[in-house]
């Protein structure tokens, strides 16, 4: 049986709300439902707000919030006004009395919007006027509790206040105790504690009146964060290289390839040029190499991205975009690289640029991307977002696949590294196997620079045909149709919008299709895939529209600004609003 | 292979007399006594005049860019350490544009050798201060004196972590080579600094001026920052030589069972 929530847990950073989150998570699923994840924090290291917000029963988040749990009072100003009516709201006592100007690392903004709406009052005062399923826990008391029973002091018990609030909201929304204890287990090494403070959590709220959640299918499911399918892909996908610099949200990816490397080389560079250039280094040398990155990174790589296409070296760039310009807000979502990605590198940088839409694509697209890179000898951006990088979400174990090393064969008596063919694809042999000159200049087919006007304009050639094999080769796979065929209204869109729109349509009184842009660069022509008025969605200030000018008429543009994911309710009120005749819709819930 | 058999067919477009030509002798003489095959030498060159020097010397070649020829050899090293790589840049492209990465170069000690064609000048951009020129000095095609200090390669190099520092003179090849020999056959970062004159565009630090200044250490010195450091006369040759675990060696490799991995982020119900 399906069930379908909506749920957030919130907290400080550092109070363990990761933790909860994952928890959240793998009980849904321990349980049988589909269930996703998505992590909003901070860019802190401690004591500012942070929250999982989980689905159950789809891909993609939606608001209002079926439920809440607050582990401090932030989380209840920060999240009350998504919860629906009848909600459920589990908060520490202490949180009532509590005003928003008395929350020292809550923004002013908010501040200001709260008392501008309620006044200066407390949280209890607020909350009385809502009709919600609140359920308060004195949280000092259970750590009290918590303390005796494990027989250490309060200091060292008082982390496990996530595990608490989280296990009785889970046990309020109708989760039984046996499912809760088991996601307790597998995320704790030593899971002792945690156990005891789901008992005595449990203890508090039993007999209260709760949901019901009955068993969806049971069966294994394998659960990972965008950031760990992407790195686990290109462990299967046999990468041989790997170079970073740190940079949120990549880093989660590098370090958990890192850590599970073998005998592939990583290696954390001085900075992101050095990061690229290492990598071109090893693919030069015939190793298999990516990079993985962020929009401030790439603006750093540009001219390297250049120096592949010239010299005509596979990489692949795994491009997590977050809110820019600049640092922007480093730790929200956002696809605002696009163009960026599309146009990185100067002068006719000739790329491939693939947008997964969800976990499992970005798995197949991790192989896409290698062997595109190889194939036709350069750069290739793996377009992502945080959104994808930092949720959770179960994918089915066969979308890993390994992909075979990269073979040479043996070099003919004068190699020629550029060597003028008809699609444009030179034999490629790394250094070591022959003499050649790769180089950054223009060249002869050997590799000797030359200004001659007419080999220059015979190499230009050489890397369009090239440029053009590709498109052809990606032609058939570069989107993706779903719903009617004959609808009354198309919605683009490309990247982590993908689920959100999938359930919208789905669940659509109007006859709506949706095409995902899967290859944005060489871009697909979608003309003949129109019909209806044209609905643009996307997550910056309209550059997938921009580039669709060149091929379709756009009726309306749907953007969300806020950096924040897109929600399915979100998508519902685009295709309203552009069906009635709106050109332009801001999207902006989300906290 | 004898040195003359490391010449390819490309037209050598450097200024009648300028310094890269002695350097061009001497390491074409270097990898031939080492009788290393062309195949398995590679040259990274940033970019400036120097760096063209990966078209007059046969071998598996890479022309990069601006500042970069470090990581591009660094990667090329580690991901097939038989091969011998060779950075030849200029001051500017390696203590300029690109110093972050000379830096960490020296903090890994990849099996990496650069050479520095030290002129003290952006030659190929006409002229401009490179980050070796004194200051207050004026040349040619500068708007004014120098404002900046000038970096010494030597004590840098010395404070990154090289193990293997020295000084050379482009037009001394017989002395230049013996000193790459060296360099080559050292496991670990090395660094030679190698003085030339920009016959176009320095007509300060000219062949004259530097013959002057010039003379040679006897073997290592116990004192060798001192040495490093002087500045009315300039020593050349090997300042300072060590031996520690290379990069390659750093790098701790294993067996992974991605199948036990997949099987930790599986929930059973």
């Amino acid at each position: 049986m399906r069930v379908d929530l909506s749920i957030a847990i919130g907290g400080f950073q550092g109070g363990g709300i990761e933790s909860a989150g994952q928890i959240a998570v793998r009980a849904f699923a321990i349980k049988g439902h589909e269930v996703f994840g998505s992590r909003e924090y901070h860019s802190n290291i401690v004591g500012a707000h942070s929250y999982y917000h989980i689905r159950v029963g789809g891909k993609a988040l939606r608001m209002p919030l079926d439920a809440l749990i607050a582990l401090d009072a932030e989380s209840v100003f920060t999240h009350f006004r998504n919860l629906r009516k009848k909600a459920v709201l589990v908060c520490d006592k202490g949180s009532l009395e509590k005003k928003a100007s008395e929350i020292p690392s809550m923004s002013r903004e908010l501040k200001s919007r709260i008392e501008a709406a309620y006044g200066s009052v407390t949280l209890g005062q607020i909350l009385e006027k809502l009709e919600l399923n609140l359920v308060t826990l004195p949280m000092a008391e259970l750590i009290g509790k918590l303390s005796e029973t494990v027989k250490k002091p309060m200091s060292s018990v008082s982390r496990a206040l996530n595990v608490m609030g989280l296990s009785a909201g889970l046990y309020l929304l109708g989760l039984d105790e046996s499912t809760i204890r088991k996601a307790v287990e597998k995320q704790f090494q030593s899971p002792e504690i945690n156990l005891a403070a789901v008992e005595i959590a449990l203890e508090e709220v039993a007999g209260m009146e709760r949901g019901e959640i009955p068993d969806g299918i049971r069966r294994e499911k394998l659960i990972l964060t965008g950031c760990e399918a992407v790195a686990l892909s290109k462990l299967f996908s046999r990468i041989e290289f790997m170079s970073f610099y740190p940079i949120t949200p990549a880093t989660d990816e590098a370090l958990f390839l890192e850590e599970n490397r073998g005998k592939t080389i990583t290696v954390q560079a001085e900075d992101e040029i050095s990061a690229i250039g290492m990598a071109l280094g090893a693919s030069i040398a015939g190793l298999r190499a990516a990079v993985t990155t962020s929009g401030p990174g790439v603006s750093l790589m540009n001219e390297m991205i250049s120096l592949a296409v010239q010299a005509e070296i596979p990489i692949v760039i795994t491009l997590w975009m977050r809110a820019s310009p600049s640092t922007g807000i480093a730790t929200r979502t956002g696809q605002q690289d696009l163009l960026h990605a599309i146009f990185s590198g100067h002068g006719d940088p000739f790329k491939a640029v693939i947008a997964s839409g969800d976990h499992e694509e970005a798995i197949e697209d991790v192989r896409l991307s290698f062997k595109l890179a190889e194939d036709f000898q350069m750069p290739v951006v793996h377009l992502l977002d945080k959104y994808i990088a930092s949720s959770l979400a179960a994918v089915e174990r066969e979308k890993f696949a390994p992909l075979p090393k990269r073979e040479f064969s043996a070099p003919s008596e004068n190699y020629l590294r550029y060597m003028i063919t008809e699609d444009g694809i030179s034999p490629f042999l790394p250094v070591g196997m022959a003499t050649m000159i790769v180089s950054s200049l223009e060249h002869n087919e050997y590799g000797f620079a030359s200004e001659d006007p007419v080999l220059r304009e015979e190499m230009m050639l050489k890397r369009i045909r090239k440029f053009r094999k590709l498109a052809e080769n990606v032609a058939e796979k570069s989107y993706s149709v779903y719903g009617e065929r004959n609808a009354e209204m198309t919605i683009i869109s490309f990247g982590s919008t993908k689920n959100a729109i999938l359930e919208a349509i789905e669940q659509s009184e109007f006859h709506t299709k949706f095409l995902q842009l899967r290859i944005l660069w060489p871009f697909p022509d979608i003309s003949d895939e129109i019909s209806g008025k044209v609905l643009c969605i996307e997550s910056n200030s309209g550059q997938l529209s921009f580039l669709l000018n060149c091929c379709c008429k756009i009726d309306c543009v749907a953007r969300k600004l806020n950096a924040r994911p897109i929600y399915v309710n979100e998508v519902h009120r685009a295709i309203e609003e552009a069906l009635s005749g709106r050109r332009e819709v801001i999207l902006g819930e989300g906290a | 292979m004898k040195a003359h058999e490391y010449r390819t067919d490309a037209w050598i477009q450097w200024c009648p007399g300028c310094g890269n030509y002695g350097i061009l002798t001497a390491l074409r003489e270097a990898v031939s006594e080492l009788e290393i095959d062309p195949k398995k030498l590679v040259i990274v060159g940033g970019i400036g005049c120097s760096s063209r020097i990966v078209y007059y010397i046969r071998g598996s070649n890479v022309h990069t860019i601006h500042g970069r020829a470090i990581p591009v050899a660094s990667g090329i090293k580690l991901a097939n350490p038989e091969l011998t790589v060779i950075v030849s840049a200029g001051d500017g492209d390696i203590l300029g544009i690109g110093a972050a990465h000379f830096v960490a170069l020296g903090r890994r000690n990849i099996d990496l050798k650069v050479l520095i064609h030290d002129n003290w000048v952006y030659g190929l951009t006409k002229g401009q201060a490179a980050p070796t020129l004194p200051s207050g000095v004026k040349l040619r095609a500068m708007n004014y004196p120098n404002p900046h200090e000038a970096l010494n390669p030597l004590l840098l190099a010395f404070s990154c972590g090289y193990t293997f520092i020295a000084r050379a003179y482009a037009y001394h090849v017989k002395r230049l080579k013996e000193i790459l020999l060296e360099a080559i056959r050292h496991r670990g970062s090395a660094l030679v600094d190698i003085l030339q004159p920009c016959v176009t565009y320095n007509n300060m630090m000219t062949k004259e001026w530097i013959e002057r200044r010039i003379y040679y250490l006897e073997g290592i010195p116990g004192d060798f920052l001192n040495k490093m450091t002087e500045r009315e006369r300039i020593p050349l040759g090997i300042f300072y030589r060590t031996e520690k675990n290379t990069f390659e060696k750093r790098i701790e490799k294993f067996e992974v069972d991605l199948e036990s991995l997949i099987r930790k982020k599986t929930v059973t119900p």
